[in-house]
């Protein structure tokens, strides 16, 4: 027969809870790393995103840095990318067996700026915009996008539409959670690009046994 | 007999167990509302689609956004499998007063992956039908500039006695008038099914498809396809092993395709194989399913590639012929103890041997050749091992290895393990504590120069205690790490993020009618850029909170509101003179009134004054000093009407009205930069019934207008329209239709 445990001892293993989680956020499994001398001459580039616009000019400024933590923090926690039709039906071709394009969140974008940002010497990006609406509690912003990877002296040159779905979040930070790209019928898109550019895509299909979901594990105030 | 010998015995069961028994329960894991737990606490349901629904909080704070939420796994399954329901437009969950509500992401996740296991069933199903039974559906949707039409024919007939042939037609159009985009796809699929015996059958297949893609008249994209396959299907119980499923099948296919640069075809033929053995017995059910597939394909293909002369282009044409291989295998098996543990085990094995004509135009007319192996395994825990304690804890593994034979930059080979848990204790009466942890590690082997490991650690702790019968707190702390370390830190960035936050809720509850609560929260995130030139960047955030709300319902009315305190500034940890500050106040009323039981209306006001400035030290006393540089004033007013007409027609109303200004600052001074109104005017219908008996029409349809600063041509006047019909000239009565979607109390746990 089972009982309540005495409060007692709840109380206890509750203080034990407390401290083992205590003592893991102040021991080494949480701390940050000691960052070197800042090189003389440096400045920051990430702006405090109070505008819409100013978030596109972090993006741009940490992809030609670059930097590439700052470039993340641009985006929202359930960021996604959609491509162009036409270069889904490109990168099929290319990359047969695989979907590059699938499940491409946060973390897949900022894998592919760093992959993107390694296969060249330099990396140039011009943004021009050309519509700012407001849709529901959002912006949506319009830019012609020129990008230019250069290497050994010779660049090459991707053109094409971004367009930004970006909200302002519970902080008051304006960030990006959804980046459509519209590529154009005579020359090679940003979206082309992340599709030959992804370092590790997932297969066709799925694995593991067909299985319903378990129930989720309860929301709490940490969680919110 | 301890725990860990247990759960071996439970693997043992496998392949030793002493019967092959069904367990009822192996097929319901993840319905939320259908576990039979002792805690069972009665909700009055407001609102269900059949699978999602959603309650009154039994208790304040415990559900999420007012609400208490659950998802019926095995019903929305059913539903997906059910061929005359699985494309029905589910209803919306609203609230009392009949306004749509949001489902929260962690829902939408659960549905999404039944969605995915629906898939993997009805692409595995055999179907034989007894009747001739015709669907015509036609849909238009049209959202702003984008318009689709679809439309579709599919029937399946009894030829023969155990023969079923099923066609399917059907034909799309897209157009966006934005991007001036079109396209068109075609498809036509004819599939004989037929029964040797009970558990013998076959199936025969053709299959065609033209999708073309256009952008102001330039094809963009031109694809067609045939497909002629066959399968050959046996079931059977094999003593021991279980119940065995085993397949062989061979498809042929021709392809052609078109894009801006490239045209061609190619052909293949692949034989496949599958054999799929399920173990059942006391407690759970075991798993194993191995699929393969090996075939030879041809590819011919014209590449257009620039020669450096203006207007002159040159014709390439190459040749192919590959192989193609995979491999895989499933291994799953779930156990459920006498006291409810529950242990879940899956592992999978795939190799994959791709091979194509090289795309790249360095390497135009080669094969390319890529071969991916990839493991995976997961093990899940659900335990209580004593009344008010229970542990969830998952450990994932995967190993994915990619080898291009010519595209060596592509080639990858990366490994990723993970753990988490989740313990909640509930001490005492009223009280009870959660505390999660979550590791995980990965290492990244690129043939680029970023490779290296990423890590995160996330642990959160919270205590929620009931103090009278009208208090309670929450009191909640949450610290993640993420590091990034790099082989080669001179290409790269090594860096590290940690977040921290505090919340401390306390909410009372003065009747039954009336909720209140104030939250205050901390919150401090770092970024360190391991680097001597992108350390300049690095820089803390810290956020203080305070939001005190309320909600109060008056018999066919309810109040609710709130006000929120913020402030927030960054702190550059190497450049002092470039700190900031943002400071918000905003407040929100809303007021919905259920004027009778087919009107009702909802009014919201929200206002959010906020400023931003400089937070640098002084250089007279060291201390820091607020610089206000800019101010933003924004207000919203938002009136929604609505009205259940009947018979399946209902109509909306709202109107929305927005300001934002915003301010340059000064010293005393203070001008304004911009100003941006908007107004807002939405009407919509939403008209679903049966016509004629057969016939079914969904129609919903808005206009939205909209004027102010900033609002573009296609924001000023669209429409929204999403509408279907679907006529089924021999469609049987559903005995169960008019019982979907209704209940009238809801259990949960």
């Amino acid at each position: 027969m089972r009982s309540r445990v005495p409060f007692a001892r709840g109380l206890f293993l509750a203080g034990l809870t407390v401290l083992g989680a205590l003592g893991g956020a102040g021991c080494d499994l949480f701390a940050t790393r000691e960052p070197p001398p800042v090189e003389e001459g440096t400045e920051g580039i990430w702006q405090t995103p109070t505008t819409p616009r100013i978030v596109v000019e972090n993006l741009e400024r940490a992809l030609e840095a670059p930097s590439f933590g700052d470039y993340q923090r641009a985006l929202t926690e359930d960021f996604v990318f959609r491509p162009d039709d036409a270069d889904v039906v490109r990168i099929g071709l290319e990359r047969p067996g695989e979907t590059p394009y699938e499940n491409w969140d946060r973390e897949v974008e900022r894998q592919t700026a760093e992959a993107i940002s390694q296969s060249a010497d330099s990396v140039a990006l011009t943004l021009e915009l050309f519509e700012e609406t407001p849709i529901a509690a959002a912006r949506l912003i319009k830019y012609r996008y020129d990008l230019t990877l250069f290497s050994a002296g010779t660049g090459t040159t991707f053109e094409g539409e971004a367009w930004f779905q970006i909200r302002q979040e519970p902080n008051g930070d304006w960030l990006i959670f959804d980046w459509e790209d519209v590529a154009s019928s005579n020359t090679q898109s940003w979206g082309l690009l992340k599709g030959r550019s992804r370092p590790t895509s997932p297969g066709g299909g799925s694995l593991g046994p067909e299985s319903l979901p378990g129930p989720a594990a309860p929301m709490t105030e940490a969680d919110r | 007999m301890s725990r860990a010998v247990r759960m071996l015995l439970a693997l043992a069961a496998v392949v030793f167990g002493p019967e092959a028994a069904v367990s009822e329960e192996a097929g319901t894991a993840g319905s939320a509302g259908a576990a039979a737990d002792s805690a069972v606490v009665a909700r009055t349901l407001v609102s269900t689609d059949g699978a999602i629904a959603a309650f009154e909080e039994a208790v304040p704070g415990e559900g999420i956004k007012g609400f208490w939420w659950e998802y019926d796994a095995a019903a929305d399954l059913a539903r997906l499998l059910d061929e005359n329901r699985r494309e029905e437009r589910l209803e919306p969950i609203v609230d009392p007063f009949g306004f749509e509500l949001a489902i929260p992401d962690t829902i939408l996740a659960l549905r999404d992956s039944v969605s995915a296991v629906a898939d993997s069933i009805l692409a595995e199903r055999i179907d034989i039908a007894v009747s001739f039974d015709p669907k015509f559906t036609s849909t238009y949707d049209e959202r702003k500039d984008q318009y689709v039409l679809k439309n579709e024919f599919t029937t399946s007939y009894p030829v023969v006695t155990n023969g079923t042939l099923t066609v399917d037609f059907g034909n799309s159009n897209e157009y966006n008038e934005s991007t001036g985009k079109v396209k068109d796809g075609r498809r036509v699929s004819s599939t004989f099914t037929y029964l040797f015996q009970e558990h013998l059958a076959s199936t025969f297949s053709v299959n065609w498809n033209e999708d073309r893609q256009e952008r102001e008249r330039v094809v963009d994209a031109d694809t067609d396809g045939l497909t002629v396959s066959g399968q050959l299907r046996e079931t059977r119980a094999v003593g021991l092993l279980g119940d065995m499923e085993a397949g062989a099948g061979l498809s042929v296919n021709r392809q052609r395709y078109t894009t801006s640069t490239t045209d061609g075809e190619s052909g293949n033929l692949t034989p496949d194989w599958r054999l799929k053995l399920t173990r059942a017995y006391t407690g759970g059910t075991a798993t194993m399913d191995y699929t393969g597939s090996g075939g030879v394909s041809s590819r011919e293909e014209r590449r257009t590639l620039p020669t450096g002369v203006a207007g002159v282009d040159s014709t390439i044409v190459d040749e192919s012929d590959d192989t193609n291989i995979n491999n895989t295998v499933n291994l799953g098996g779930n156990y459920k103890f006498e006291d409810g543990t529950e242990l879940r085990l899956q592992s999978s094995y795939n190799r994959e041997q791709v091979q194509y004509l090289s795309q790249a135009d360095s390497l135009r007319g080669q094969q390319e050749s890529r071969v991916r192996d990839s493991r995976t395994g997961t093990l899940s825990l659900t335990t209580k091992p004593v009344e008010g304690l229970e542990v969830r804890a998952n450990a994932d593994y995967s190993l994915n290895d990619n080898d291009y034979r010519l595209t060596k930059t592509l080639s990858s080979n990366t490994s990723a393990k993970s753990a988490d848990t989740d313990i909640s204790y509930e001490p005492w009466e009223g009280g009870r504590w959660t505390f999660k942890m979550e590791r995980s590690a990965e290492r990244r082997d690129y043939q680029t120069p970023t490779s290296g490991d990423v890590s995160k650690q996330q642990g959160s702790v919270d205590f929620k205690q009931k103090i009278t019968t009208n208090v309670d707190f929450d009191a909640a702390y949450f610290v993640s790490l993420d590091r990034f370390e790099f082989d080669d830190p001179l290409a790269n960035v090594d860096r590290d993020v940690r977040t921290q936050r505090g919340t401390f809720t306390v909410r009372y509850n003065p009747a039954k009618a009336v909720t209140s609560a104030i939250t205050m929260q901390v919150r401090k995130t770092e970024f360190v850029n391991i680097h001597p030139v992108q350390a300049a960047n690095n820089n803390t955030d810290h956020g203080y909170t305070i939001n005190p709300m309320y909600t109060w319902r008056l018999g066919a009315a309810s109040l609710s509101g709130d006000v929120s305190v913020d402030a927030r500034y960054k702190v550059q940890d190497f450049q002092d003179d470039a700190n900031t500050l943002v400071r918000r106040l905003t407040a929100r009323q809303k007021w919905q009134q259920a004027l009778s039981s087919r009107l009702s209306t909802e009014v919201q006001y929200r206002w959010e004054f906020s400023d931003q400035g400089s937070y640098n030290r002084s250089e007279l006393d060291g201390r820091r000093r607020y610089g206000r540089s800019r101010e933003i004033i924004r207000s919203t007013v938002e009136a929604k009407l609505r009205y259940d007409v009947g018979k399946g027609f209902g109509v909306r109303v709202e109107y929305r009205t927005d300001e934002d200004d915003s301010y340059s600052v000064s010293g005393d001074d203070r001008e304004l930069q911009t100003e941006l109104p908007r107004r807002q005017l939405l009407y919509a219908a939403d008209y679903r019934r049966d016509l004629l008996r057969h016939v079914h029409v969904d129609v919903n349809f808005s206009q939205t207008l909209k004027n102010g600063e900033g609002v573009t041509d296609v924001e000023r006047n669209y429409y929204t329209i999403i509408a279907s019909i679907v006529y089924q000239p021999f469609q049987k009565e559903d005995p169960d239709k008019d019982k979907k979607g209704k209940k009238t109390e809801g259990e949960g746990s």
